[in-house]
Parts: C-alpha cells; sequence; structure tokens
C-alpha cells in the first residue's frame, strides 16, 4: 500500500483563461495552465521568453523559497532594524528627526499637490457621509434635547426655589416683625392660586396642625398679601387684600395720615387708595403704607398687627372741597407671582414654626 | 524575481504611501479610512515571498511614518510582520490565481496592523499609546479592506506582471525568463 502524500492545490482552468494574467502584455505566449519551463514565445518587443508567463508551479511569480538561514536572518534583520527606529524616536534622537523632516521637506509639495487636486472629490465623499449620518442623528439629538430641556426646566425651578428660600432666610434675619409675632412664623408653599371669579384667594400646604388658624396674616418677602380664611389641619386658605371685600386699616409711616385700604381695580397690576386719609394729614409721594393695627370701623385691634409693609404712595390728591384726601398705593407684593408665603403666628399662641 | 520587479514594487509601495496619506486618510468612512498602504503589501508579500514581504512592509511603514510625520519604527515593525507572515503562506501556495489568498490576506494584514501598532506603541509608551475604541476602530478598518483587497491585488498583480515583462531575467542559455 503506497502512502498517501499531501497533494498541492490545483485548480482546472480553461486555456486562456486566467482572470489575473490577462491584463498582462507577456499573454502573448501559451497561458493557462502550467507550462513547460521549455516553453518558448516571442513575447513584447520581440523577446524570446522562456518559460511563458507563468512557472511551472502555477503563479506568476516562481516561489524560490530563500534557505532558512536567509530568510532568518532577514527577518531578524528588519525586525532589529524597527526596533532600533523606535528606541531612536522615543529616546529623541535628533539624526532621525531630521532625516525625516528633510524627506518630508521633499515631498510635502506633492502630498499638497496631490491633497488639493483630491480636494473636491475628498470633500462631496464626506459631505455625503456627514449627510446620512446627520439623517440617522437626527432623531436622536431631537430626543437628547427635549430630554435637555426638562433637565433645564427642572434644575431652573431648583434654582428658583433656592433663591426663594435664600430670600427667606435673608428676610427673617433682617425684617422686623410686629411685636409679639417675632418667634412663630410659618413658611409655606402655594399649591392653588384661584384666578378668574375666585380671584383673591390662595391655598397653602400649611395648616392648622402647624399652628396656622384663620385670621392670621399672611405675608411674602415684600409685604402684606392677606390673611387665613379657611384652615384644615394640612392646608389652609388665604384671602388676598387685593378681593374687594377685604379691608386693611393703613397708615403712613412717619405721618398721622391713615385710613382703610381699598382694591379699586385687579386688571392687571391691582391698584390700590386709601379712604379716610385725613385733608390735614402730610403725604409724600413714596411714603411708605403699613398695616395700623386697628379694625376700619373702629379704634379696636386689627386681625393684622401693626407695622407690617404693605406698599407705597404713588400719588395723592387733596381738593379743597373733599373732607379726605384721595391716596394712591402700589403694594409690594407682586400677586401675579406668589410661590411661598409667610404666615405670621402670634407668639402668645405657641405652637410648632415652619 | 526580476530587478523591474523589484524596482516598481518599491516604488509602488513609496507611491501608495504618499497617496494614503495625501489622499486615503481624507476620506471618511463612517469614522474611519481605509489602509490602502497595507493591503499592497500583503499583495506584494503573497506574490513575491516572505523576505520580499518583510522589506516591502518594512519600507511601507518607514515611509508612511516620513511622508506623515509620525514616530518612526511602530509601523515598520508591524508592516515587517505582516509582510513576512503573508509571505511564507505565499511562497506555499501552488496557484496565486484564487480570490481567497489575497482576501484572508487583506483581512489579515489590515487588522493585525490596526491592533499592532497601537499596541506597540502602548507597550513602548503607555502616556502616549492610545488603546481606547481600538478594537471598534480595528474592526472597521478591516472590513473596508475587505472589499478593497481582491481589487488591490488584482492591480497589483498586473503592475508586477508588467514590469516583469519590461526586465526579465536574464538566463544562462542567453534566453530571457520571465522571473
Amino acid at each position: 500500500m503506497r502512502p498517501t502524500l499531501p497533494r498541492p492545490i490545483r485548480r482546472r482552468r480553461p486555456a486562456d483563461s486566467s482572470r489575473f494574467a490577462k491584463g498582462s502584455r507577456s499573454v502573448a505566449a501559451p497561458t493557462g495552465g502550467p507550462v513547460a519551463p521549455t516553453a518558448e514565445y516571442v513575447g513584447r518587443r520581440g523577446r524570446r521568453v522562456a518559460g511563458g508567463a507563468r512557472s511551472s508551479s502555477g503563479n506568476v511569480f516562481p516561489r524560490r523559497r530563500p534557505s532558512a538561514p536567509v530568510r532568518r536572518s532577514a527577518f531578524a534583520a528588519l525586525i532589529f532594524a524597527s526596533i532600533a527606529l523606535i528606541s531612536a524616536t522615543y529616546r529623541g534622537g535628533v539624526v532621525l528627526h531630521g532625516a525625516q523632516l528633510a524627506v518630508l521637506d521633499v515631498v510635502a509639495p506633492i502630498e499638497r499637490g496631490m491633497s488639493r487636486a483630491w480636494d473636491p472629490i475628498a470633500g462631496a465623499w464626506n459631505w455625503s457621509g456627514r449627510l446620512l449620518h446627520a439623517t440617522d442623528e437626527n432623531p436622536r439629538l431631537k430626543q437628547d434635547n427635549e430630554e435637555l430641556r426638562a433637565a433645564l426646566r427642572l434644575a431652573q425651578k431648583d434654582a428658583d426655589e433656592a433663591v426663594t428660600l435664600r430670600r427667606e432666610m435673608n428676610f427673617d434675619a433682617r425684617y422686623v416683625f410686629p411685636d409679639g409675632y417675632e418667634h412663630n412664623k410659618v413658611h409655606a408653599r402655594v399649591i392653588v392660586q384661584a384666578t378668574g371669579a375666585a380671584q383673591g384667594t390662595l391655598t397653602i400646604d400649611r395648616g392648622s396642625d402647624d399652628g396656622i388658624r384663620v385670621d392670621d396674616t399672611v405675608m411674602v418677602t415684600s409685604g402684606l398679601i392677606g390673611r387665613i380664611t379657611e384652615v384644615t389641619p394640612s392646608n389652609a386658605v388665604v384671602g388676598l387684600i387685593t378681593d374687594p371685600q377685604q379691608q386693611v386699616g393703613v397708615k403712613v409711616s412717619g405721618s398721622e395720615a391713615s385710613g382703610v385700604l381699598q382694591t379699586t381695580s385687579t386688571e392687571g397690576s391691582p391698584a390700590m387708595h386709601i379712604d379716610g386719609v385725613k385733608q390735614s394729614a402730610k403725604v409724600e409721594k413714596g411714603d411708605i403704607v403699613v398695616t395700623g393695627g386697628f379694625r376700619p370701623n373702629g379704634r379696636l385691634k386689627s386681625i393684622y398687627p401693626e407695622g407690617v409693609l404693605v406698599g407705597e404712595v404713588t400719588s395723592f390728591a387733596n381738593p379743597p372741597a373733599e373732607l379726605e384726601q384721595t391716596v394712591q398705593v402700589k403694594p409690594y407684593a407682586d400677586f401675579d407671582r406668589i410661590d411661598r408665603v409667610l404666615v405670621l403666628v402670634p407668639d402668645s399662641r405657641g405652637g410648632d414654626a415652619g | 524575481m526580476s530587478v523591474g520587479v523589484r524596482i516598481t514594487s518599491v516604488l509602488l509601495v513609496l507611491v501608495t504611501a504618499l497617496v494614503q496619506v495625501s489622499i486615503v486618510w481624507r476620506f471618511d468612512v463612517g469614522g474611519a479610512a481605509p489602509d490602502l498602504l497595507i493591503l499592497v503589501v500583503a499583495s506584494i508579500a503573497l506574490l513575491t515571498g516572505s523576505v520580499s514581504g518583510a522589506a516591502h512592509g518594512f519600507l511601507a511603514g518607514v515611509a508612511l511614518a516620513t511622508f506623515a510625520a509620525l514616530p518612526l519604527g511602530s509601523h515598520a515593525l508591524v508592516g515587517t510582520l505582516v509582510g513576512y507572515t503573508i509571505g511564507r503562506v505565499g511562497e506555499a501556495l501552488v496557484t496565486d490565481e484564487h480570490p481567497v489568498p489575497p482576501l484572508v490576506a487583506g483581512v489579515f494584514a489590515t487588522f493585525v496592523m490596526q491592533m499592532g501598532r497601537p499596541l506597540v506603541e502602548f507597550l513602548v509608551n503607555p502616556a502616549l499609546g492610545r488603546v481606547g475604541g481600538v478594537w471598534s476602530q480595528a474592526a472597521l478598518v478591516t472590513l473596508i479592506s475587505s472589499v478593497l483587497a481582491v481589487p488591490t491585488y488584482v492591480l497589483v498583480r498586473r503592475i508586477l506582471v508588467a514590469a516583469n515583462e519590461f526586465a526579465p531575467v536574464v538566463t544562462r542559455d542567453g534566453g530571457e525568463a520571465s522571473a
């Protein structure tokens, strides 16, 4: 039994059907499949070419295997040269770098010329690629944009709240609260602000559990806004002073002028005036108006403590035929934007201040 | 291998290195650029053998680094390894007309170059070496090369066959051999 030897891979090829040799000018010789080394043909320029276009091995270039020592030596030399180049480069070889730059100087104009020649094509290619990429990217970017907007809104809300809280803290430290109201202050957040027909009320997130009772004074950091009209254990309703039903006894600070604060109009910024200011009282534009601590119908104690900021005098009229002056007041509080309020709880009641 | 083939193959590597630096690198294909030079080296190695392949790989690495002002050595080292390995395979093959060897050689050469060069640079200087994203980059460039490998091989083969005809080897009996 003969031993089986590994056979070289040979593929049957029809004559003159070599795809790769088709373009060769030496194919004038008989091609297709191995050609006997003795075959001769007249090549280009009339040369006699021995061996034809392909070698007996079936390859265009015969693979004469170099001897192992030669092959290994050459390979080792090239590897060594590469490592030497790496070493020299990373150790800052000046000569090598200089040589590299010198060569670069020579080829740079060629590179520039080739680069410029291909600029329009490369530009068009990259532009179309970016366009396709942009089409795919657009929905994702839109979604990212929405998410970022939402995050920004949350961050803005947090920032506003931080500013408000900081202002309240500063306000608590700076503001001189009325006597008997220095200690029990309840900070609350507005959860409902009624508009339209029910305009004139707010609902806050604190109630009787926090020590709040009906008629407690409610203010913002800029001034008085109203009083508690209804209360539940966890919520309370604030009646605003912009409600024409509300009457607040006020006085002009530093003056004898006093009267009842009335809301003239709630369209836009509320317009207010003080009724009952005597002709003899001296009033100036810009005077500060505060709560008077008395009831409008007499000199009984008011539900509002004395000295809470209300607003300032914007104008006044002193008609000779009238017994009373007309004093216009602009409230300090911005009734369009009330987010947090401060409920003044009398110290005498005790309870837990928020 | 005739003198004409040797000269032509060296010129081919140098010109391809210039084209690679000046033109091919400017084509963005999904965030990567084809590596035409290593495909040419793989083709030459497959056609001419291990020693020649290693030499052309070395030359290609030096030329690319020089033309692009890159650190010398790492391209040359990986190019030498790639050229030698593919050349050894080419020496063992009986026919070079089948499209599979050039395809496999091109894919192998590209992948080894894309992975090997950052690895060498990282080993030499971890601070400068860039290894992040090498896998994805190598995969993409290799994919592109798989498309270009066979056409590149066909072109290189035609050029070298033509060069071989212009300067054939003179045989002892006064005739001329094609290789």
